[in-house]
């Protein structure tokens, strides 16, 4: 495999080289980046022609420009870059320009493909253990549907809907009674085709959840929560059973009941922790107070897994490592809504707490968990608009390679063997379909990069997207070379890394 | 009784491979559904507003110091055009298109702030995407078949250059090209850009159709086809490539509906397509910051490029299903991953993994 690496790098190594050659001809023949300059009756006009055209040898024919800007690049090699000056951009250096470009980038990125992949991988599974059913061709016609939206047409409806109206209703929360009905019946609706079953269950899910919609929502307005929203002890106990509900049936089963003890440990631990643990976030609002909590949390389960555990220890300690990680998400979410009314009144009075300009407020006042709420008000709605089309293809994915292996002989033999279907389903068939899965995703991460130039441009979002159109429209070379240089790299790298993983996880494929 | 009967009709009738495909597509209901759509859409744009041959298809003033449009311009049965301002027939340019009492009236998706007619506007951007879309899906099929099906079959160094080549060709970003599309060749019309971008986006096809030669050229009818002498041309074609035409389809298809997004997204960022030549996405870039105060322009492009899209799409899952029937209706238990939840809200206990 690291013979495979090593070749496989080198033959990328020479095809970056190449298509970067194309991409600075195809760039550079594109137009005359000192078009305005030539045309200005400014008197300094000609000395600055003269002053960029020695600065960026634009003398020099492009072919061999090409060579001049590659030394700067080798230069990477023996730690000096020169990636040289983005004209376009005040002539900052380029290096300089990317590095506050990537960090935005992979903070929009990051979150977008978690949400996508999580999400897609959970639509898509239920859809295909539900093949046929209405749940299965609603979600099929919505994948569709989200497939062909075009991007930039549905992030103008965002802005609109998800930020300027959304705003509106948190300043005056009303919900008229046939939206919340339409709502607890879509709910209904949704719950009973994803647990199936028999008719008389089907209605009874049917009932218990739209009503339960219905009554939440209906207290939620009553009580004037989404003026400001918080979770309190009562929400994290109901957050923690849900979260702790989902981990379990999906690893363990409620029959456990070793598990089932351990959760209840580590549950308690966290409840109990709530009070102390206010003071903690007050004093010491730092990065660090959490990975520290993380660690905790892991060690609670450890110890919860390790004593109630049973024969099935490790799968114990696994499960309630999840539930315990995901309790304290629940934690730090009430502590982030604490800080709600303070943070609408510290923000500008015409951007509401849902934003669509930038990663973040300029000059928020405020610690660690105002910067979250910023954060999260300005990540939302970009990451909706980028997740949506890969959510879409996800689902499909992993609908069809669920499928497929349900069809498999040793998925019968599990059944035939006598197994829980739940055992069949998470460790049989769930383990060989994402196989393929993992593939798709790694080159998609390669491609995103710098994919998401109009998700940028529309929530003016200063990443590598919006840096390679500002270079593109001025036909500012440095700039547009740079950023593909990153693209590129990152495309090629995770082809490799999508090869590797795949014979990594399907022990058949032998890389050669 | 009847399953004889069956047997025995098809003996004497046979199906083809052909006619079965064929059914299996027929009874998919969205790809019908897509096809319809897609049939009823293209004609409609392309009669309403007339369309225009040769030339560039872009808005000049002519001598006389009247609007007119390079190349042979063909009347349709609407009686406005894309390119002149009209008198503003409701206040704002509100849409005179009603349901109830039904009326299409003069502008029934309404005018912009000129007067310009957005019916106009909209079929004339559906003409020049579909163009687009078709004239991508033409290359990139023959490119990609061509050089896959090389790769595939001679392998060799041939198939390592080849692949190579593809590498390179596949991590240039398309917004340079459409980039060097807008400002290079200005002049250039909706057919240049298509041809231009299909010129690159062979690529995916390409290795689809190596693999899938790859695989058959060790077929037992491969090595008949050869051993009775045929050339290498002959079993590409007339052998092989038949055997891979559902690879083929369903791809081309999925790659047009993303042509057209590809195309509508370039005009959107001001490459490609710009004004005052139409597309899609040119009208959806032009009238977005209208939105709030005139949404009309906004939703009728939107609306049509999404259906474009949804049809094409459709008729792509048609045809795989057509083309590879293997995904069948598998059984599964009737209540499954939540059973344990439910059992344990009735309070009853079971389950074989657990109790072992």
């Amino acid at each position: 495999m690291f013979a495979f690496a090593v070749r496989r790098l080198f033959a990328t190594a020479l095809v970056l080289l190449a298509a970067s050659f194309v991409v600075y001809l195809l760039t550079a023949v594109s137009g005359d980046p000192l078009l305005q300059l030539r045309g200005s009756s400014d008197p300094s006009a000609q000395d600055k022609i003269a002053y960029l055209t020695k600065a960026l040898n634009l003398e020099t024919p492009p072919v061999f420009r090409y060579f001049l800007w590659l030394a700067g690049v080798g230069g990477c090699f023996i730690g000096q870059c020169d990636l040289g000056i983005a004209v376009s951009r005040g002539e900052q250096p380029v290096a300089e320009a990317l590095a506050g470009a990537m960090v935005s980038t992979i903070q929009l990125l990051t979150l977008a493909t978690i949400v996508a992949i999580v999400l897609g991988i959970a639509i898509g599974m239920s859809t295909a253990l539900r093949q046929y059913s209405g749940y299965d061709y609603t979600v099929t016609f919505m994948t569709f549907v989200f497939y062909s939206l075009p991007i930039f047409w549905f992030a103008v409806l965002l802005k609109e809907w998800g930020a300027i109206r959304f705003n509106r209703f948190l300043g005056n929360p009303e919900i008229p009674l046939w939206m919340i009905a339409i709502i607890a019946l879509a709910s209904g609706a949704a719950w009973m085709g994803i647990v199936g079953g028999s008719s008389k269950l089907r209605g009874r899910v049917f009932l218990i959840s739209g009503g339960l919609t219905f009554v939440s929502l209906q207290s939620l307005l009553m009580f004037g929560w989404f003026e400001k929203p918080s979770l309190g002890l009562f929400g994290i106990i109901l957050g923690s059973l849900v979260v702790s509900a989902i981990v379990i049936s999906l690893t363990t089963g409620f029959e456990n009941r070793n598990m089932l003890k351990a959760t209840a440990v580590v549950v308690g631990f966290w409840l109990v922790a709530w009070y102390p643990l206010q003071f903690l976030f007050f004093f010491v609002p730092e990065l660090w107070t959490l990975l520290v909590l993380v660690a905790v949390g892991i060690g609670v389960a450890y110890l919860a897994g390790t004593i109630f555990g049973g024969e099935y220890k490790k799968q114990v300690i696994r499960s309630t490592g999840i539930i315990s990680i995901l309790t304290l998400g629940v934690l730090i979410v009430d502590r982030v809504l604490q800080v709600w009314s303070d943070y609408q009144k510290v923000i500008p009075q015409a951007q509401g707490i849902i934003s669509t300009i930038g990663a973040k407020t300029p000059n928020l006042q405020g610690d660690m968990w105002f910067a979250m709420l910023d954060g999260f008000g300005h990540l939302l709605l970009p990451t909706i608009a980028l997740s949506i089309g890969s959510l879409a293809a996800y689902t499909r994915y992993a609908r069809s390679s669920l499928l497929e292996v349900m069809n498999q002989d040793y998925v019968r033999t599990a059944r035939a063997k006598g197994l829980a279907e739940r055992t069949v389903i998470m460790r049989h068939a769930f383990r060989n379909a994402m196989i393929p899965i993992v593939t798709i995703v790694a080159f998609d991460i390669g491609g995103l990069i710098g994919g998401a130039i109009i998700t940028e441009r529309i929530f003016a979002w200063q990443g590598m997207g919006s840096l390679f159109n500002l270079g593109l429209q001025a036909l500012d070379l440095n700039l547009v070379m740079g950023v593909f240089l990153i693209t590129g790299f990152v495309a090629v790298v995770f082809n490799v890394v999508a090869d590797i993983a795949y014979a990594a996880l399907d022990p058949r494929i032998r890389l050669t | 009784m009847k399953n004889k009967r069956d047997a025995k009709q098809i003996d004497e009738v046979g199906v083809s491979q052909g006619e079965l495909i064929w059914k299996r597509f027929l009874r998919h209901k969205g790809a019908i559904f897509g096809v319809g759509t897609l049939i009823f859409i293209t004609l409609l744009s392309f009669t309403s507003v007339g369309t225009v041959f040769g030339g560039t298809g872009k808005l000049f003033v002519d001598s006389t110091g009247n609007f007119a449009i390079d190349g042979f311009r063909i009347p349709g049965w609407w009686q406005y055009n894309w390119y002149e301002n009209y008198d503003i027939v409701n206040t704002g340019g509100t849409p005179t298109f009603t349901l109830s009492p039904f009326s299409i009236g003069e502008h029934p998706f309404g005018q912009d702030t000129l007067g310009k007619d957005i019916f106009a506007r909209v079929m004339r951007g559906i003409q020049q995407s579909l163009t687009v879309m078709f004239v991508i899906g033409i290359m990139t099929t023959v490119l990609g078949v061509i050089i896959g099906a090389i790769a595939g079959y001679f392998r060799g160094w041939l198939d390592s250059v080849l692949m190579r080549f593809t590498d390179v060709i596949i991590i240039i970003p398309v917004l340079i090209l459409g980039a060097v599309v807008g400002k290079a060749f200005s002049g250039g019309s909706a057919l240049f850009l298509a041809f231009f971008l299909g010129l690159f986006l062979w690529t995916g096809l390409s290795r689809l159709v190596r693999a899938e030669f790859l695989s058959l050229r060790e077929r037992e009818f491969v090595d008949a086809a050869r051993v009775a002498g045929a050339g290498p041309g002959r079993i590409i074609f007339k052998h092989i490539l038949p055997n891979a035409i559902g690879v083929i389809i369903v791809n081309t298809t999925l790659l047009m509906s993303a042509a057209i997004l590809l195309e509508t997204s370039l005009s959107f960022l001001g490459f490609g397509i710009t004004a005052p030549d139409i597309s899609l996405g040119q009208i959806i870039s032009e009238y977005q910051e209208a939105f709030s105060t005139r949404p009309w322009l906004f939703w009728w492009p939107g609306l049509f490029l999404i259906l474009i899209a949804l049809s094409i799409n459709f008729i792509g899952d048609g045809l795989r299903d057509a083309f590879d029937p293997r995904q069948r209706r598998f059984a599964i238990k009737t209540d499954g991953l939540f059973s344990g939840l439910v059992r344990a809200i009735r309070g009853s206990t079971g389950g074989a993994d657990v109790k072992k």
